[in-house]
């Protein structure tokens, strides 16, 4: 453990240590469980972002049809804690082996159509399963959800819980990036810029692809099972065209392809959608603005729009220079 | 088996596949000409049942309901591709993410306009009643929508088919480059194909409304389903968005009535068996997998 | 005796590769030039440069001895400049007479005109006006886009590759179609192959990596065979 390699490792990540230091002190400085259950819901939020943003932004695959996998998630726990008798363990496993099972579905479609027909068919398959959900109203509670999901008993404080949340995020954050630093990652990257060439230069393009859909499915899906065992009830538009339209604003908003961009993006849009619901009664239709205006001039979002911002500041020189180089990924 | 009930829910698919219909047309030409997804499309279709609806309640007379709900559709729709299509002409990826946000902004601003609840379009009274065929009940204003909508679609198809400006739009589909080296400046004909659409779309909401009533969500129901509607047709193709709307509007009539819930999985189901089998749709003609 | 076409020093990036390094070319008010090289050398890119779709980044393009560059294609297109691409840029979905009809530029009276020359020209296609182009063979499809070029008043065609992907008996008829065009029209013309070119070209350029290496008349290239083989790879 070279102290020097340590000082290094500090630097280059001085940005998120700062950030996830802040996130661990705050309940400490201030406690307030409103807010903590609005920064447990950001983080959820921000890990499900980051798995759309493996898709869209390193895959280069357009889905309309995410919220499957948080519906997926949702549903699994509280299907399961109500008829049977697994251990959360064991259902988060499950969960695992089903979020497989679909990510091979949907690979075997990206196979077949491209491009927005793929986001098509991933949009029929959300439907799909919201009917299913709708249709098995025995099981399932239809239109009114499912009440009363339970969560591990270590999980019962809404201050433990914060640090899961806040822990999970992490864990998501840092296997993405291993996994996107990865040669598999390269790879996947290689598809997302030229599929074609990929296929000639001899890769199996179909188990690149499937093993982005499994992590994203994963953790998308693990995300609506933490979700649902936070706020108690499972709901059907969990699974609605809303909810993935959510996820993929997150995504833009924050920043499509850097992985820490969907981040700021998910508790961008969680903030401004609490401020402007207090304070405006049409909240939503100042959000769609304020959507389009970043899709047409900072279309890659706001982290993607930052080297713009750090090449303009270069310019300005002096310590604004500095701000410019500590802003660089 | 040829009761009230089969004809009743016949008439009810071609109906509701006619409006479909009106819907989809647009979308797939636009999309076939243009490859841009036009997600207001739904929106155009909500604003023109609330604009009929408007207009007719303003001055009594149905017809200019119609007319209103075709005009408007054309100007904003002319305005839109515009401002904020063609400037960012060639940007898939961005053109779909705004026409998305641009759909979520007009459904939010029906809501401050008209409120959020469901608002109800009355019949005009030439329209109210049934025709009976022997033992069998016709309501008027069904019959009405598949005549209009029939009426429609032999115009719009012999627009594309025997004047220049629709040949030059169908050959656009295939080949714009091509299109432009003969002189026509294929802009303004994707204006005017936008326009269009969009038109077909909100002149379809205003027969709508004495049908389905007049509320925000249909914008977004409908464009589901007309989206279906254009991946089973065959994207471009007019014959597969009719084929395709019918066939989804037939569906949803007599599986709907047999098994409620299902409705919305039936359309489904048949849009991930014909991406399976036929990824071009019914009458597609290829570009799915790559190219264009 | 100035041309009608003229190319000064075009250079042309296509995503920043420098395809076209400074191409000169002048082509004259008839007869038919040709321009010869390799695959990729860039004469697909020195044709569409010309026609619009790619800007030139530097240099000057006039038609008769208007500035042309950075038009829009549908603005060159309508000065009447013809266009056959090497895919023959056939509309397959709509019948023969309706891709007659959308070349018309000069109006369908005008088309309706010109057409009795235009099916003696090509009488395969006389028969066929009703059917749908996409199930025409490949001589027929590069017939009908000849056939397009004549229905309204062209000044110049460009063509490209014009017997790719055909069998011989049916270049040599291409060849033949051609050599009657250019009685009406000048023509700058692609080519691959030299036999073709070597039957209806009078003049022709050669070029070689983006650049123009060589010019003169179509006779006495003949004479020349090390830049036959060096540009065109063709063996005595």
């Amino acid at each position: 453990m070279d102290a020097k390699k340590i000082l290094q490792f500090l630097q280059s990540n001085i940005w998120i240590i700062i950030l996830v230091g802040g996130m661990i002190l705050y309940p400490f400085v201030s406690y307030h469980p409103y807010w903590l259950s609005l920064l447990i819901t950001i983080f959820i939020f921000a890990a499900f972002a980051l798995s759309y943003d493996l898709l869209l932004g390193f895959t280069g695959l357009i889905s309309f049809g995410h919220a499957l996998f948080f519906g997926l998630g949702a549903y699994s726990i509280a299907i399961f804690s109500r008829f049977t008798e697994l251990s959360f363990g064991s259902m988060f496993i499950l969960l695992a082996v089903a979020a497989t099972v679909i990510a091979l579905i949907k690979t075997a479609f990206a196979m077949r159509v491209r491009g927005i027909y793929f986001a098509m068919i991933t949009l029929a398959l959300a439907q799909f399963f919201w009917v299913l959900v709708m249709t098995l109203s025995r099981y399932t509670g239809g239109e009114d959800g499912m009440p009363r999901v339970p969560r591990p008993d270590f999980l019962g404080d809404r201050l433990t819980y914060y640090f899961f949340a806040l822990g999970f995020l992490l864990l998501v954050y840092f296997i993405s990036r291993r996994f996107i630093n990865s040669p598999t990652g390269r790879v996947l990257i290689g598809i997302r810029e030229n599929e074609e060439r990929m296929v000639m230069l001899g890769y199996n393009v179909f188990k690149y692809k499937l093993f982005s859909l499994t992590l994203a499915g994963i953790i998308g899906s693990f995300s609506g099972a933490i979700y649902v065992m936070f706020i108690n009830i499972a709901f059907p538009a969990l699974l609605n065209i809303q909810s993935t339209i959510d996820v993929l604003m997150m995504t833009i908003v924050g920043g499509v392809g850097t992985l820490h961009g969907p981040i700021f993006g998910a508790a961008l849009v969680r903030l401004l959608s609490h401020f402007l619901s207090s304070h405006f009664r049409q909240w939503i239709i100042i959000f769609g603005i304020i959507y389009i205006l970043i899709v047409v001039f900072m279309p890659l979002g706001i982290f993607g729009g930052i080297p713009g911002l750090s090449k303009w500041l270069e310019k300005r020189g002096g310590w604004l220079k500095w701000i410019a180089q500590k802003l660089k990924p | 088996m040829f009761d009230t009930l089969f004809f009743n829910l016949l008439l009810n698919g071609l109906a509701h596949g006619m409006l479909i219909f009106l819907i989809a047309s647009g979308l797939s030409l636009i999309f076939g000409l243009m490859r841009v997804v036009n997600f207001t499309h739904g929106s155009f279709f909500m604003f023109g049942a609330y604009v009929g609806r408007s207009i007719y309640l303003a001055t009594d007379s149905f017809v200019l309901a119609i007319l209103g709900g075709l005009l408007f559709g054309f100007v904003c729709g002319g305005l839109v591709e515009r401002i904020a299509i063609r400037p960012f002409f060639g940007n898939r990826v961005q053109l779909l993410l705004l026409t998305l946000g641009m759909m979520l902004v007009m459904n939010e601003l029906v809501k401050i306009i008209w409120g959020p609840t469901i608002l109800r379009f009355p019949r005009p009274d030439y329209l109210i009643g049934s025709f009976m065929l022997g033992d069998i009940i016709l309501p008027y204003y069904r019959m009405f929508i598949v005549g209009f909508g029939l009426v429609v679609l032999v115009i719009v198809y012999l627009f594309l088919n025997k004047t220049r400006l629709g040949i030059t739009i169908r050959a656009g589909v295939e080949n714009p480059e091509m299109v432009q080296s003969f002189g026509i400046n294929i802009k303004q004909v994707f204006t005017f194909t936008f326009a269009l659409g969009v038109s077909l779309a909100s002149v379809g909401g205003a027969i709508s409304g004495p049908f389905l009533s007049v509320y925000p969500e249909i914008a977004m129901d409908n464009i589901l389903v007309a989206i279906i509607a254009v991946v089973v047709g065959g994207i471009g193709s007019f014959g597969g968005s009719v084929a395709g709307s019918l066939l989804i509007g037939l569906i949803n009539s007599f599986g709907g009535f047999y098994l409620p819930q299902a409705a919305m999985a039936f359309n489904v189901v048949l849009m991930a068996l014909v991406l399976l089998v036929r990824p071009q749709g019914l009458f597609g003609r290829g570009g799915v997998t790559g190219g264009r | 005796m100035n041309p009608l076409l003229q190319l000064k020093e075009v250079n042309t990036h296509i995503h920043d590769f420098h395809i076209l390094e400074g191409i000169s070319i002048q082509v004259p008010r008839e007869g038919v030039t040709v321009l010869l090289g390799r695959n990729g050398a860039g004469k697909t890119t020195t044709l569409r440069t010309i026609l619009g779709f790619h800007p030139p980044s530097s240099g000057e393009i006039r038609f008769d001895g208007e500035l042309i560059n950075g038009w829009p294609p549908f603005r060159i297109g309508s000065l009447g400049i013809g266009y056959v691409p090497e895919d023959r840029g056939i509309f397959g979905g709509l019948t023969v007479y309706e891709n007659l009809k959308v070349a018309a530029r000069d109006g369908v009276r005008e088309m309706e005109r010109r057409l009795e020359k235009v099916f003696e020209l090509f009488p395969d296609l006389k028969r066929a006006t009703r059917q749908q182009a996409g199930t025409l063979s490949g001589g027929q499809q590069q017939m009908l886009a000849l056939a397009r070029i004549l229905v309204s008043k062209n000044r110049l065609l460009l063509i490209d590759e014009p017997s790719s992907g055909l069998a011989p008996i049916i270049v040599d008829r291409v060849a033949e179609a051609i050599s009657e065009l250019k009685k009406e029209l000048p023509i700058l013309l692609v080519e691959q192959n030299y036999n073709m070119a070597k039957q209806i070209g009078d003049n022709y350029y050669i070029i070689d990596q983006g650049r123009c290496v060589h010019e003169g008349h179509m006779q006495d290239l003949e004479k020349e065979p090390e830049l036959k083989q060096r540009y065109l790879g063709v063996s005595v």
